[in-house]
């Protein structure tokens, strides 16, 4: 004991003091810029609370319950509804995750099962550029090929007067959009499934095909999982959508006509907002409404990615 | 033929026919801004990269000169500003990985990730450029910097994950303080890591439209320094596609190509060195 | 060797340009449970699985030479799926397909082939269950997660999930390997009572196993057979005969072998 005491005296408190000092210190600079990204995003929900609150005192509860958007000079005349956009903004989501679904179940599969190794590192390099490709160009691809070919279609559907912009085209395109992430994300838990059950099930006498719908009966959450969280960027995909679209204000219960969505009404009258009384807050609270749903199917999304994790490897 | 094989040759037909859509989709995604926008590169020539967008109607499409250079000041501009604060919260979570603010840091990155793009050019418009009164280079390049600020995290984050424990242990049996060991040691050995996650901040600043929407501005014939009104690629094409003259949505064909171009390669250069990280 | 259940000759399997398995030859008699010993890496599991064409699942896996049985040429006369009706598998680490219930795990092989639906299903599920072992313990919960049972209970269901197509032939790879004393010799009970109508074939890395369940066995070494015969004769021949014919390595085998007795 004495001898301790003895050792703890010897030491010299200069270099205590500028052990713990460099800890601390590093601790300290390194937390200023985690601090500051913390600020930013709980000063992005603030603003947006805080310039809804004009739009929301002027028009309350009307503005979901009106289903026009009316800029005009006189204030008086000024009415806004959210509803019709946001519809539209979930409509085009859901067509998009559907049509992305098929997308990447199938090409999951054809990389994992059908293809040989070499042909496979192609068309994953092929998916990795569409990942990261300009969505702008998604855009305008969309206005080159789709337009027609939905405006074709809606013809023969006996649709007169179509211009082909609608949210039928605008799911398709974002689904498009959206197929190169789910892709990896299905692909890397199908291939992260323990060889023992590949084994089991290929031991049981089941084809190629067989065995893929099996084992994606395995991984089923994963790819709920990774559906929702590409709802979550369909809904807040803005140049992509705005250019296919046709931006027609209106409760899309066609699909085959223009339409718009939060998006693309933020996109077409943003510029214009600060010029009547109320737009900018009327669109700022049509953000701050995009932003909450975003983020909800994101957040399940991502739970839900956690919990099939664990399903996959056993534990229940 | 009975029921069985019936079924998996029907599932085996849907499985390659949607592949074949799919990928065929992505194909001409990919190849039709490139012929079509090389094919007007090519016939205005050189003047395509030196001369500002000609008047509407006209035979020619005109340059994207300035836009060329707004681009490229705004990118480096974000990626000054986003970088290191990315970089060191990236290193904040990895080195104090249980703290409060580490978990809270980490939370802010994926939700600032999420927030859709054109929500963040509103939030800077609401901020600083009512504050300045004006759109400017310097707004874009702050709506950039926090779409690309989450993606530094992550990457900065894993990289410094992968290395090995035996690593630090061997720097502190050295005598090193912990600052020396992150920022000497730990660092410089991941530089690859490091280096992806630049490029994937310059690709992602590179192929953003929304976010400048409303804060950069959008100057197409002439470059009016940090505080002035600027544009970029992705604006251009934004704005160009959508007229009716002919030689402006040739512009915009052009500027695609370019687009298209340079997120094909760095997504390439990307790819690769990423996946070289060994140790 | 009359009517072997399982005929294995000149067999050859090569994983790329490495030849893994050399020149077997075996005969496996009826109704009996025969022992694949030998050292880890040895290649007796690449033998059990180039048996049912598991082993196909390797792309760079290739196999000559012939695998009859029951008369049957597994690789030229059939279609890889059926030849699960032919040899049923269970593995060294029990595994129940997690995201189904203890009944539509044994159900599965069935359905895949559209053998039976409905009370037939249900027939064929149970008595499975009953030969395993397992239906006492499970018949009021199979509707419950097949992971909800414990280590022991799983490989028993593993073996009725095999059961089901009712296989003259049953593959076992080290299937008590990861169980404890108890459960292990449940098992053991449950192959030699199963042996009396199903050819079973078991790989062990535990000779004492093996002198327990098995009438016969080959000893694998380096992807050769070293030793075939009667399970007492396995391990009785005397020492100095075996010495002749054998290289450096086998002869540490069989000693290491017989050392445990």
């Amino acid at each position: 004991m004495l001898t301790m005491n003895i050792n703890y005296i010897y030491l010299p408190t200069k270099y205590l003091v500028s052990v713990s000092m460099n800890r601390d210190m590093l601790r300290i600079m390194l937390s200023i810029p985690g601090v500051l990204l913390l600020s930013i995003d709980i000063l992005l929900i603030l603003v947006l609370f805080k310039e809804s609150i004009p739009v929301l005192t002027y028009e309350g509860l009307r503005i979901f319950t009106e289903f026009q958007w009316n800029a005009a000079e006189d204030p008086a005349k000024e009415v806004y509804g959210i509803i019709p956009p946001l519809v539209g903004s979930l409509y085009v989501a859901i067509l998009a995750i559907m049509f992305a679904s098929f997308f990447s179940i199938s090409l999951t599969v054809f990389i994992q099962e059908i293809i040989p190794y070499r042909a496979r590192l192609a068309i994953e390099e092929l998916i990795n550029v569409a990942a990261s490709f300009p969505t702008v160009l998604y855009g305008l691809w969309g206005l080159t090929l789709i337009v027609p070919l939905v405006r074709q279609l809606a013809v023969k559907l006996g649709y007169v007067n179509v211009t082909g912009a609608s949210i039928v085209t605008a799911g398709l395109v974002l689904s498009t959009m959206i197929a190169p992430y789910s892709t990896a994300i299905i692909k890397s838990v199908y291939a992260s499934v323990p060889l023992s059950y590949i084994e089991a099930i290929a031991s049981l006498g089941a084809t190629k095909i067989e065995r893929a719908i099996i084992v994606l009966k395995m991984i089923f959450p994963a790819i709920v999982s990774s559906l929702l969280l590409g709802f979550g960027r369909a809904v807040g995909e803005t140049t992509a959508v705005t250019l296919v679209i046709g931006n027609a204000y209106r409760l899309p219960l066609d699909p085959f006509l223009p339409a718009s969505t939060a998006t693309s009404l933020i996109a077409n009258n943003f510029g214009m907002a600060t010029y009547y009384k109320y737009e900018y807050s009327a669109l700022m609270f049509a953000a701050l409404v995009l932003l909450i749903t975003s983020s909800f199917f994101s957040y399940i999304g991502l739970r839900l990615a956690n919990r099939s994790v664990r399903i996959v490897r056993g534990e229940q | 033929m009975n029921l069985r094989s019936i079924k998996n040759e029907i599932v085996f037909l849907l499985i390659v026919l949607l592949v074949g859509f799919i990928l065929l989709a992505i194909f001409s995604l990919i190849i039709v801004p490139l012929i079509l926008g090389f094919k007007v590169i090519i016939e205005t020539g050189p003047a395509f990269f030196t001369t500002a967008p000609a008047a509407p109607g006209e035979e020619s499409s005109g340059g994207i000169y300035y836009t060329l250079i707004g681009s490229f000041v705004m990118i480096s501009l974000a990626v000054a500003i986003a970088f290191p604060i990315g970089f060191l919260t990236g290193v904040y979570i990895n080195e104090y990985p249980q703290t409060r603010l580490a978990i809270l840091a980490e939370s802010a990155s994926h939700f600032l990730s999420e927030v859709p793009s054109v929500i963040l050019g509103i939030f800077i418009y609401a901020t600083y450029v009512l504050a300045t009164k004006k759109t400017s280079l310097i707004a874009g390049a702050l709506s950039l910097s926090l779409a690309i600020l989450p993606y530094t995290v992550v990457q900065v984050r894993e990289s410094l994950r992968v290395i090995p424990f035996i690593y630090r242990e061997a720097a502190h049996s050295l005598g090193l303080p912990r600052w020396k060991t992150v920022f000497f040691v730990l660092v410089p050995m991941n530089m690859r890591g490091i280096l992806v996650g630049l490029l994937s901040a310059f690709l992602r600043a590179f192929s953003e439209t929304a976010p400048v929407l409303f804060t950069a501005g959008a100057a197409f014939y002439g470059f009016y320094g940090l505080d002035g009104p600027s544009s970029t690629l992705p604006l251009l094409v934004w704005n160009f596609a959508r007229t009716p003259y002919e030689n402006w949505q040739k512009l915009a064909w052009g500027a695609s190509s370019i687009l298209a171009l340079v997120s094909i390669s760095l997504s390439l250069i990307i790819r690769k060195a990423a996946k070289e990280v060994r140790f | 060797m009359e009517n072997p259940s399982v005929r294995i000759q000149n067999l050859n399997v090569y994983y790329g340009n490495e030849q893994v398995l050399f020149n077997i030859n075996l005969n496996v008699p009826r109704n009996s449970v025969y022992a694949i010993l030998g050292p880890s890496g040895c290649g007796k599991s690449t033998l059990l699985r180039a048996i049912n064409r598991l082993i196909e699942l390797r792309p760079e896996a290739r196999v000559e030479g012939k695998v009859e049985i029951m008369g049957i040429d597994v690789y030229r006369d059939l279609p890889r799926e059926q030849v699960a009706r032919l040899a049923g598998m269970v593995f060294q680490m029990p595994n129940p397909l997690p995201h189904l219930s203890i009944y539509d795990n044994v159900a599965l092989g069935p359905r895949l082939h559209g053998i039976a639906k409905g009370k037939k299903l249900d027939e064929i599920v149970r008595e499975a269950l009953e030969q395993a072992g397992l239906w006492e313990e499970v018949k009021n919960k199979l509707k419950m997660p097949a992971i909800s049972l414990s280590g022991g209970q799983q490989q028993r269901l593993c073996i009725a999930r095999a059961l089901a197509l009712r296989p003259p032939v049953l593959l076992m790879d080290e299937p008590t390997a990861n169980l404890d004393p108890v459960n292990a010799s449940k098992i053991e009970e449950l192959i030699r009572k199963l042996s009396r109508e199903t050819t079973i074939i078991i790989v062990t890395h535990d000779p004492e196993q093996a002198k327990r369940v098995a009438s016969r066995g080959a000893i694998i070494f380096k992807g050769k057979i070293v030793r075939e015969n009667f399970i007492d004769s396995l391990f009785t021949v005397p020492y100095y005969e075996l010495i002749q014919k054998l290289t450096m390595e086998e002869r540490m085998v069989i000693e290491a072998l017989q050392g445990i007795k």
